[in-house]
């Protein structure tokens, strides 16, 4: 297919598959848009949210219309990294021999909704690692490569709840986005009673297949980006690296690690699915602006004086992209 | 992918996209330039203003204010072609257009892959994608040449920097009197060097000595025009030039011996080098004269009576028959009486003589002619006559020997007489007579030249030797006399030089002291014309004639002797003589014979009522006043030394 008619199909796709999610997801807008800039960029996404908000509903929902394998994993204290991943058990073959033979753990699909995932103790968090990363499975010392895409979902509650483990920061930084899910609208709440108070059954269909998602997100990695706003995406990196000269104040002050490489790589990658899903062949400033939050969030450790000053990983980025302008040395002409 | 069609449109989108991006380029270069331009002016106006706000504080020069000016002047195109110098590249001009309108990006990332080949159909997309949104849009309004705000602050500036030139400046009175002082240290070393050079260049006789000591006032002059002083550097460097210049004329004094005849030369009121020639051209002039020779009046006289005989001359004409030879018998006699008392009085009158024998034949106008001839003859010596007087009356202050002419200082006219004198006793055969004669004469001048220690030395010796009969030993002393007053008389130009100069430093000292020019005038406590009485010791002045304000040598008298004129300086104290014919009343003052010169009345101010302040306060402010007065040339130099010993003896 031409490049032109790909991206034809990326927008009526992603229109569709918006519609599609909207059909059962009440507001939640950002939250979609990510989720679907996540899983067109081949990323993984945490959603966090306090529990009833619709987060399992929306995974359950985007597993639905992507026509893909969907596992999900609820995450409690007990569970074991086998219980995820798979293990060997021995199996009586027909000619009587006993036999090894490894039994697929849930992991071992398209797309993975990992449930509540810090209730799982860090050794069971840890044990996605690998499939986030290599999108493989070692066990029993055989890799096994999972098959693409694969997409891990994972949802979580707030930290301060009880009974919760905090991810480890190499975890967090697999991610591809955090977002946080908010309390929905008044508006949207009433639709949403509406919507499941009612004898109504609404139903998602079906919008894009395994292959084709694989060629979207081949077509999302060639959309083109501006030498300057690929530096422009390296300096609010830079920015977030506390007590370096790229730092911007906030970020030394409050920050004790700032984003890892993987953090720019989001940031053009999900400013290139937005930039298409507007209707545009190359990423901008704005882009690369709009998915900061969620592509650096989760990836910006504070520091205890943040965390008792009650500063966020959200104020320290909102600071970082004031004082990063957009042209190193400022727009030269005129 | 359908690559032909792609590049067909790439193509024409492309184009657009450059011809855009060119004029964009073009037009946002000559925008810089012109913000550069309000950049400069604004920078140089600043700058500007700064300098004029400064020197309306501090002491700036008006170099350093028009040099600002024209720097901010400068600035204008120097900021301009340094904008516009700066050429945007495409990429800038794309990346500054897509800011500008919010084309996120599209134009820069169109020409970043328009550069790259491998970009393939993405480079088209973009393209297509860029142009579709530039296509409208219009540069003249996206790039527009308007005055930049810099501009409009400049015009704030300016007209600030406009409205300060109509503040005064703010100077220190300190700095006020540092400047006029300068001013006036300035124009008095100019006119010391003006003083100088002219004394240096009329007086070539002038010995090293002499020249010397004006070349260092000249120096002293030029300096003061080069650099600037203070009021105490230049009282000091004057104080200094003075004492060297004391200190060389106490060295050329010869031990007040130059002073002594100086002062006995003005003493006597003569030209000490006169009296030979005078004697000379009284003896043509007597002999010219005949027995009239003294008498002018006896001239004038028959003079008279030659007019009378010329109008009766020009009455014959008219007459005729018997009248008319009455007439000229009658005139005839008249003039033959008149040829026989001129014969009498020793004149000759050939004219006369021609009339008297034409009167019978020749016509009557002819007969004029004579007796006009006669008469100019007689003017002629009239005039010769009254010369005669002059030089008579000049002679008789001359000193009749040795003693009177070196007592009244008459050095020609001693070294005439000693070399006369040294001539005689040369001579073969002396007679005793005239050796005791010239022995006499100069024996009694041994005591008047006791003042001039080696004249004396010389001249007693000749005494003694004339005694011993060595009389050519006494002719050598003698010479040795003479040569010593000849040496004197050099010196003395020297001296009235470095006098001359001291009183130029006295007068510059007096400008730097009081703070006014060389020729400045300025009476002590009344302005020019303003009501005498004002304060104590006043000098009022009638006329307003000693308010000339520059050097007496305008004042162009006819007299033959000013001894007034002669060159003295205002440090000159002298002795205080006045000549016979001045005195401190309402005078008519005799210049010389002949001559006469205006009235001059001098005034002491009456000051009615009681005094409210102590004499001794009146006496020493009357005496400041007199000294100023004195020291600025505003009393003739013939009243100085009245002047001076009235106020000294105030003191007493």
């Amino acid at each position: 297919m031409e490049t032109q008619e790909l991206i034809g199909e990326f927008r009526r796709r992603h229109a569709a598959l918006r519609e599609e999610i909207g059909k059962v997801i009440v507001g939640h807008d950002a939250i979609v848009e990510g989720v679907l800039a996540a899983v067109l960029a081949g990323g993984h996404v945490l959603l966090e949210g306090v529990p009833g908000l619709g987060k399992t509903l929306l995974v359950r929902t985007l597993g639905r219309v992507l026509d893909l394998s969907f596992s999900r994993i609820q995450f409690t204290p007990d569970l074991m990294p086998a219980d995820i991943l798979g293990t060997n058990i021995v199996m009586e073959s027909s000619g009587g021999r006993r036999v090894f033979e490894f039994q697929r753990g849930p992991v071992f699909a398209h797309l993975i909704l990992a449930d509540e995932i810090n209730r799982a103790t860090p050794k069971t968090q840890s044990a996605l690692l690998e499939a986030m990363q290599e999108h493989s499975v070692t066990a029993g010392g055989e890799v096994r490569r999972l098959e693409e895409p694969f997409f891990v979902l994972a949802t979580q509650n707030p930290i301060d709840q009880e009974g919760t483990y905090p991810l480890p920061e190499a975890q967090l930084d697999r991610f591809f986005f955090k977002l946080l899910v908010e309390y929905p609208t008044a508006a949207e709440l009433i639709e949403v009673l509406d919507r499941t108070t009612e004898d109504r059954a609404v139903e998602a269909q079906q919008v894009l297949g395994r292959d084709r998602l694989l060629e979207l997100q081949r077509l999302v990695r060639q959309v083109p980006v501006p030498s300057h706003v690929k530096d422009y995406a390296v300096r609010l990196v830079l920015a977030t690296h506390p007590g370096t000269p790229a730092a911007a104040p906030m970020a030394t002050q409050y920050l004790r690690y700032g984003s890892s490489p993987r953090g720019a790589q989001t940031l053009l990658l999900a400013a290139k699915v937005r930039a298409l899903a507007q209707e545009r062949f190359n990423a901008s400033f704005e882009d690369v602006q709009a998915v900061a939050a969620p592509a650096l969030r989760h990836r910006l450790i504070l520091n205890f004086e943040a965390e008792a000053e009650g500063v966020s990983a959200d104020m320290v980025l909102r600071q970082v992209l004031q004082g990063v302008p957009l042209e190193a040395g400022g727009v030269a002409a005129g | 992918m359908n690559i032909t069609a792609g590049q067909q449109t790439e193509m024409s989108e492309r184009e657009v996209l450059l011809r855009l991006l060119s004029r964009a380029s073009r037009r946002l270069r000559w925008r810089s330039a012109w913000g550069g331009a309000g950049r400069g002016l604004l920078g140089g106006g600043a700058v500007w203003l700064a300098v004029v706000g400064l020197s309306k504080l501090l002491p700036v020069s008006d170099g350093a204010v028009a040099i600002a000016g024209a720097a901010a002047l400068l600035a204008i195109p120097g900021a301009a072609i340094t904008a516009a110098l700066r050429k945007p590249s495409r990429l800038e001009t794309a990346r500054w257009l897509d800011r500008r309108i919010q084309l996120q990006e599209r134009l820069s990332a169109a020409v970043e892959l328009g550069e790259h080949p491998q970009a393939g159909g993405w480079a088209g997309l973009v393209e297509i994608d860029a142009a579709a949104h530039v296509r409208d849009v219009q540069l003249d309004r996206v790039i527009p040449y308007r005055l930049s705000p810099a501009f409009r602050w400049s015009l704030a500036v300016l007209a600030l920097g406009f409205g300060l030139g109509f503040v005064p400046e703010h100077r220190s009175a300190e700095y006020r009197r540092r400047m006029a002082d300068e001013a006036i240290i300035q124009s008095t070393g100019r006119r010391l060097v003006e003083l100088t050079r002219y004394t240096l260049n009329e007086s070539p006789e002038l010995r090293p000595a002499g020249r010397e000591a004006l070349e260092r006032v000249e120096a002293l002059g030029e300096e003061w025009g080069q650099v600037k002083l203070t009021r105490q550097e230049a009282l000091r460097d004057l104080a200094r030039v003075s004492d060297q210049l004391r200190q060389e004329l106490r060295q050329l004094s010869e031990g007040g011996a130059l002073d002594r005849l100086r002062q006995a030369a003005r003493a006597s009121g003569a030209d000490p080098g006169t009296r030979l020639a005078d004697e000379a051209l009284a003896r043509k002039l007597s002999e010219s004269l005949g027995k009239a020779g003294g008498d002018p009046a006896a001239i004038e006289a028959l003079k008279q009576e030659l007019e009378k005989a010329r109008e009766a001359a020009r009455g014959l004409g008219s007459s005729a028959g018997a009248q008319g030879s009455a007439a000229r018998e009658q005139l005839g006699q008249s003039l033959r009486g008149l040829a026989q008392k001129g014969l009498d009085m020793g004149i000759s009158l050939p004219d006369l003589r021609e009339a008297i024998e034409a009167l019978a034949s020749a016509p009557a106008d002819l007969l004029v002619r004579d007796l006009e001839a006669a008469i100019s003859d007689l003017e002629k010596l009239e005039s010769m006559a009254q010369s005669l007087e002059r030089l008579q009356q000049r002679m008789e202050r001359l000193g009749k020997d040795l003693a009177e002419q070196i007592e009244k200082g008459q050095a020609q006219a001693a070294i005439q007489t000693l070399n006369r004198m040294s001539e005689q006793l040369r001579g073969a055969g002396l007679p005793d007579a005239l050796r005791q004669q010239v022995m006499d004469e100069v024996a009694r001048a041994v005591s008047p030249a006791g003042q001039f220690e080696k004249v004396a030395r010389a001249l007693q010796s000749a005494v003694q030797e004339m005694r011993e009969r060595q009389t050519a030993r006494a002719a050598d002393s003698l010479d040795e006399a003479a040569r010593e007053l000849e040496r004197l008389l050099e010196g003395m130009g020297d001296v009235e030089a470095i006098r001359a100069a001291l009183g130029a430093l006295g007068r510059a000292q007096m400008c730097v002291s009081n703070g006014q020019g060389w020729g400045q005038y300025q009476r002590p406590a009344a302005g020019q014309g303003g009501k005498p009485g004002q304060g104590y010791g006043t000098w009022a002045e009638e006329e307003g004639w000693l308010a000339y304000p520059e050097m007496s040598d305008l004042w162009q008298n006819p007299p033959e002797s000013r001894p007034e004129m002669e060159p003295r300086s205002g440090l000159d104290r002298g002795e205080g003589e006045l000549a016979e014919n001045l005195s401190p009343t309402r005078i008519r003052a005799e210049i010389a014979p002949g001559s006469s010169m205006p009235s001059i009345t001098l005034k002491g101010v009456s000051v009615q009522g009681m005094s409210t302040v102590q004499f001794q306060e009146a006496v020493l402010g009357a005496q400041e006043d007199a000294r100023n007065a004195l020291s600025q040339e505003r009393i003739p130099r013939a009243y100085r030394g009245a002047v001076r010993d009235y106020f000294d003896d105030l003191k007493r």
